[in-house]
């Protein structure tokens, strides 16, 4: 029961976390062209 | 590539060193972007991003593969376009400029972000859910439930946002639209679990209310994507008109006014190779026009002192002095806008099934809510039972799937017909296009394409010459002569004292010798040979013989293809044209069509789809000049092809931006397949309500167990509606 104190807030954490990561690729743009990225890899 | 031959060529090139270059400067640098289609791979991205980067000036290139854009930026703000639009056509595909650097889809990105918001709401409210079912208790489940309110009402209150705002303006407009129940579904079920929250008791259906948000969100911004993915070729006709006019003073002084600010009587001055601002009368005593914008014929027109001469024509020589007769809104591209505008509202209604389910359906959905809680209620059960079937009732019932089985199909449909080159602007297109029984051509530009006869190569010392020359002139034979130049990879040097004879010819000076690039003079009458070949175009140098250049007017690659199509399809066709007979007949026995008009006027093509529907067929318009705007307008379903003018690509339903015109009858196959699935769709829909509703109202169902059921169905639909890109 003591642990839920614990592992409820670092849930919620890496949640945030994972939304803030989320926002920053929006915010710059990587997924304007999610097709090129995946055939760029084939050109060197 | 044929297309630099393309007659608007010359409005592209205007287009692209004018205002473009200037719109798109911003800061320090200038960034311009330009629509390429015929991108497949890795290496195209390579190719093109070396080329354009190669080129002085620029900083940077970058090809989008999603949206098949190229965008340049340059350290310094005058990037010449042009150029960089040549470097991207040698390599073999096929460019047209954006006339604005693509916006900020702010829609589209509100929702992706409340996606994200509703995505992270959604994964640890069901954690937290998970933990309650798993059989916490007492304090622990208080704590548990109050996490989830925590959770979910801001996140609710973020992600919801798309749908409550569309919500509150349906029901404020009297309305009645698709996301009414899905906002009174989230709004009681969050409400109803603070409330239960707050009190301590029962369960809570926040995870219900995330969750149903998530998906929706996900359904909405697919659907958005598609809408978005076919805007962008729209609205360009405002930069055909010119949007200055040079207004001559009593002293003989020419200043630039906007066009708007011209009124009638006012003395213009028309520069060659430009646009007639507005209607107007001659002054000058005669001038030859390039009237094949307009009226789809391309040899020049003479006005004499006193004619009239419409907006929009192209002045082939000049500079020359009108009388403006008009104001701008009253001229005849203006005039042209206004027929197009009448004939789409002439079209039949479009049938939007989506649309029309919501309106029936869920007033619908809200009445058997509404009666599953009053008749729970009188049997007995507690106010707050009652409202829990009822909102799980009203979330199973949600038209959600309904709401999908439709624009699911489309964005599919629009994917895949982009990938073969066409854009769809109107998902409704493709239930029209389905339906139709015969098409119509236009001819020149559509099935034809003017290029100067690979049979008679001429020498590349004479055909730079002639360039030089054909540049000064918009006139589609000039623009022929100047397109396989510049194909060749010529130099094309400057010319000096160039003087546009009226129908006639051009003349000047290059590398010091007199030149003139023209018909010679007892060939005016010209025109009766087969598919209009030679026109009799000569480029006479001095002290050299005179030199017989052969523009010919060739029937297109793939329009062959596309005819045979649709006749194996037992669909007819027909070539409407503005072209004379003698140009119009050669085309039509060439690709073994019978019915063929001549000398159709913008009004009369319209008039003849009109006719065509009066008599119950649905035709299908296929065409490309500002003169096919209305008819394209007119007709059940349309399509302008690649490099199209800016009013066709303004009135079709599907714009191409490959000139493979044979995909155009792929078209009627994806919409043919896209309407099967759609019908698929709907019996998903049916017979998953049919079992769903009784479930939910007899109150087997508790709201989160509604909202995974609901959104099973969605998902089933959007997966069936992705069928269209598999077989064939």
């Amino acid at each position: 029961m003591s642990l839920i104190v614990f592992l409820l807030p670092a849930a919620l954490i890496l949640g945030v976390l994972w939304l803030a990561v989320f926002f920053w690729c929006l915010k710059s743009d990587q997924y304007g062209d999610t097709e090129g990225a995946a055939r760029r890899i084939l050109d060197d | 590539m044929s297309c630099c031959a393309d007659p608007r060529a010359a409005f592209i090139h205007g287009l692209a060193s004018g205002e473009m270059a200037q719109q798109s400067a911003s800061g320090a640098g200038s960034e311009l972007t330009l629509s390429v289609s015929g991108l497949h791979c890795a290496g195209c991205i390579g190719s093109i991003e070396r080329a354009v980067a190669a080129l002085p000036g620029t900083l940077r290139a970058r090809v989008n593969f999603t949206h098949r854009t190229v965008t340049l930026s340059a350290r310094e703000p005058p990037l010449d376009p042009t150029r960089a639009i040549q470097a991207i056509r040698n390599l073999g595909y096929v460019v047209r400029p954006l006339s604005n650097a693509p916006e900020r889809d702010k829609e589209g990105r509100e929702l992706i972000r409340a996606i994200g918001v509703a995505g992270f709401g959604a994964m640890n409210v069901m954690l937290l859910s998970v933990a309650v079912w798993a059989g916490a208790d007492g304090e622990t489940r208080q704590m548990l439930n109050w996490f989830a309110a925590l959770i979910a009402l801001p996140a609710l209150t973020y992600a919801a946002r798309p749908f409550i705002r569309s919500a509150i303006q349906a029901v404020a407009g009297w309305r009645m639209n698709m996301d009414v129940p899905i906002a009174v579904a989230i709004v009681l079920a969050a409400g109803l679990s603070l409330t239960k929250t707050i009190a301590g008791d029962g369960e809570t259906y926040f995870d219900a209310a995330v969750t149903l948000t998530f998906f929706l969100l996900v359904g909405r911004y697919l659907s958005h994507q598609t809408r978005e993915r076919a805007r962008g070729s729209l609205n360009r006709l405002a930069q055909l008109q010119p949007s200055t006019a040079n207004v001559v003073g009593a002293g003989g002084e020419t200043t630039p006014i906007p066009v708007g600010a011209v009124a009638p009587g006012m003395v213009l001055s028309v520069a060659a190779g430009a646009r007639v601002p507005v209607d107007a009368s001659m002054v000058s005593p005669s001038g030859a026009f390039d009237a094949s914008l307009i009226t789809g014929e391309s040899k020049p027109v003479t006005r004499r002192a006193g004619e009239l001469v419409g907006a929009g024509l192209l002045a082939l020589d000049g500079p020359l002095k009108v009388t403006a007769a008009k104001a701008c809104e009253d001229s005849l591209l203006s005039r042209l806008s206004t027929l197009q505008r009448a004939a789409e509202a002439a079209r039949p209604p479009l049938s939007r099934i989506a649309d029309r389910a919501a309106q029936v359906y869920a007033p619908v959905v809200h009445l058997v809510a509404l009666f599953t809680f009053l008749g729970w209620w009188a049997a007995g059960a507690g106010a707050g039972e009652a409202l829990t079937i009822a909102i799980a009732t009203l979330i199973i019932t949600c038209p959600c799937a309904l709401g999908l089985a439709v624009p699911m199909v489309q964005a599919a449909a629009s994917d895949r017909l982009f990938r073969l080159g066409l854009v769809v602007k109107d998902g409704a297109a493709l239930e029209r296009l389905r339906t139709i029984d015969e098409v119509v051509f236009d001819k020149t530009g559509t099935l034809t394409t003017v290029t100067l006869d690979g049979t008679r190569p001429v020498d590349d010392g004479a055909l730079r010459v002639a360039a030089s020359l054909a540049r000064h002139s918009t006139h589609p034979v000039a623009q022929a002569v100047h397109g396989a130049a510049t194909d060749r990879g010529l130099h094309v040097p400057p010319s000096t004292e160039i003087v546009e004879h009226p129908g006639e010819g051009i003349s000047g000076l290059v590398d010091g010798c007199r030149v003139f690039l023209g018909r010679k003079a007892p060939d005016l009458s010209g025109g009766k040979t087969p598919m209009a070949r030679g026109a009799g175009l000569t480029l006479h140098r001095e002290g050299l013989p005179p030199l017989p250049l052969t523009p010919c007017e060739c029937v297109r690659e793939g329009a062959r293809e596309l005819v045979d199509y649709f006749a194996e399809r037992g669909i007819p066709a027909a070539i409407v044209s503005g072209d004379a007979k003698c140009a119009v007949e050669p085309v039509a026995k060439a690709l073994n069509v019978d019915d063929w008009t001549a000398d159709c006027r913008p009004g009369t093509k319209v008039e003849r789809l009109k006719a065509h529907r009066a008599r119950g067929t649905h035709p299908l318009m296929i065409g490309d000049g500002i003169n096919d705007g209305p008819a394209l307008a007119a007709a059940d379903a349309s399509i302008a092809v690649a490099d199209a003018s800016d009013l066709a690509c303004a009135a079709a339903d599907i714009v191409m931006t490959t000139d493979r015109i044979e995909h155009a009858g792929k078209a009627l196959d994806v919409a043919q397949r896209a309407h099967r699935l759609t019908v698929e769709n709907l019996a998903i829909c049916a017979v998953y309500n049919a079992i769903a509703i009784p479930i939910a109202i007899s109150g087997h169902a508790t709201p989160l167990v509604a909202a995974i059921m609901m959104s099973t169905s969605s998902l089933v639909v959007v997966a069936n509606s992705q069928r269209i890109r598999g077989d064939g």
